[in-house]
């Protein structure tokens, strides 16, 4: 039955959600890993969609460090995610 | 195959991995689109990075206020005067609070108790930083000690709770740890007590465990108040 309108229940797959909390919980035990402004630029690009430049100039520095420190981030998040 | 592949690998792990973040300008976009159709091994791997980081799309995010706090409490700090400058050195701290913006946020209310007779007068300052979380933080006369009690926390954060004061032209100097399940007193160095003035602003951030490695707020404000005279 319509619940007035709110709250919108996709009934969502019990497996698929419990997968997804798995991952999710490994992919922040991974990102804590991290430098911690590794896994603020890491999440702020995801969670922003914005590029490089745009995250750069947030952060009023250099293409190039910004650049680096995703990098480095995401190399370590895959080494951290696949063991 | 780890050999002489080795760097192509890394490369196109890494593009891959940028591709999904999003953080690729358009023509590097455009060639990693080309990539996906035309490489299976690529594909696999931006299926990796959809499905590891898609999770973080679906995270209930820690209590974390609007961006704009600190600008808040720096407005509410120098009225006349305006000090970015001093903040600009937080931006890419105050990312995470970005992310999380127009969810639920903080409360935190300051008070002086006025429990001995003083000549200072007492100090209320009460912000509502439309949230979740509240704190009440009293201020010993001689400005030797703060007593931070937690009023309606309901964070499951692992995270430390990190209590800073601000005061104008200054950055935010850590008066150390607190806890969100219980009151705590905290010493306040000899150094600070001067801090602790009517134009002062109390603010509590999440930390890494300890607090911040930095000496500078690293995680979210999570709470935040302006001393001000009764």
């Amino acid at each position: 039955m319509e619940a007035a309108g709110e709250v919108p229940d996709p009934a969502p797959d019990a497996v698929a959600l419990m997968e997804n909390a798995d991952q999710l919980r490994q992919l922040k035990a991974c990102l804590e890993q991290l430098e911690e402004r590794q896994s603020i630029a890491i999440r702020s690009a995801f969670l922003d969609g914005i590029t490089y430049e745009e995250l750069a100039s947030r952060a009023a520095m250099p293409l190039s460090t910004m650049k680096s420190i995703i990098r480095r981030g995401l190399m370590s998040l895959r080494a951290c995610l696949e063991q | 195959m780890s050999d002489d592949r080795t760097i192509t690998g890394e490369a196109d792990r890494l593009l891959a991995a940028e591709y999904v973040l999003g953080v690729l300008d358009a023509a590097q976009r455009r060639d990693a689109e080309r990539r996906l159709g035309a490489d299976p091994a690529f594909a696999a791997e931006v299926a990796f990075w959809e499905e590891r980081l898609g999770s973080l799309a679906t995270e209930v995010p820690p209590i974390a206020p609007p961006a704009q706090v600190w600008d808040r409490i720096n407005a509410q700090l120098a009225p006349t005067q305006r000090t970015r400058g001093l903040w600009n050195s937080l931006l890419f701290w105050r990312w995470s609070a970005i992310a999380s913006a127009g969810l639920a946020a903080a409360s935190l209310v300051v008070t002086y108790f006025a429990l001995v007779s003083t000549p200072r007068g007492p100090l209320v300052a009460t912000l509502d930083a439309s949230g979740q979380a509240g704190f009440v933080a009293a201020i010993d006369p001689d400005r030797n000690s703060i007593t931070v009690v937690p009023a309606s926390l309901t964070t499951a954060d692992q995270r430390a709770l990190e209590l800073w004061v601000i005061v104008p032209g200054d950055r935010p100097r850590s008066l150390g740890v607190i806890e969100a399940g219980r009151p705590v007193r905290v010493n306040v160095p000899p150094s600070l007590t001067g801090h602790l003035r009517v134009d002062a602003a109390l603010a509590i951030t999440l930390e890494p465990p300890g607090g911040s490695p930095t000496g500078l707020p690293t995680g979210p404000i999570i709470a935040s108040g302006k001393l001000t005279n009764l």
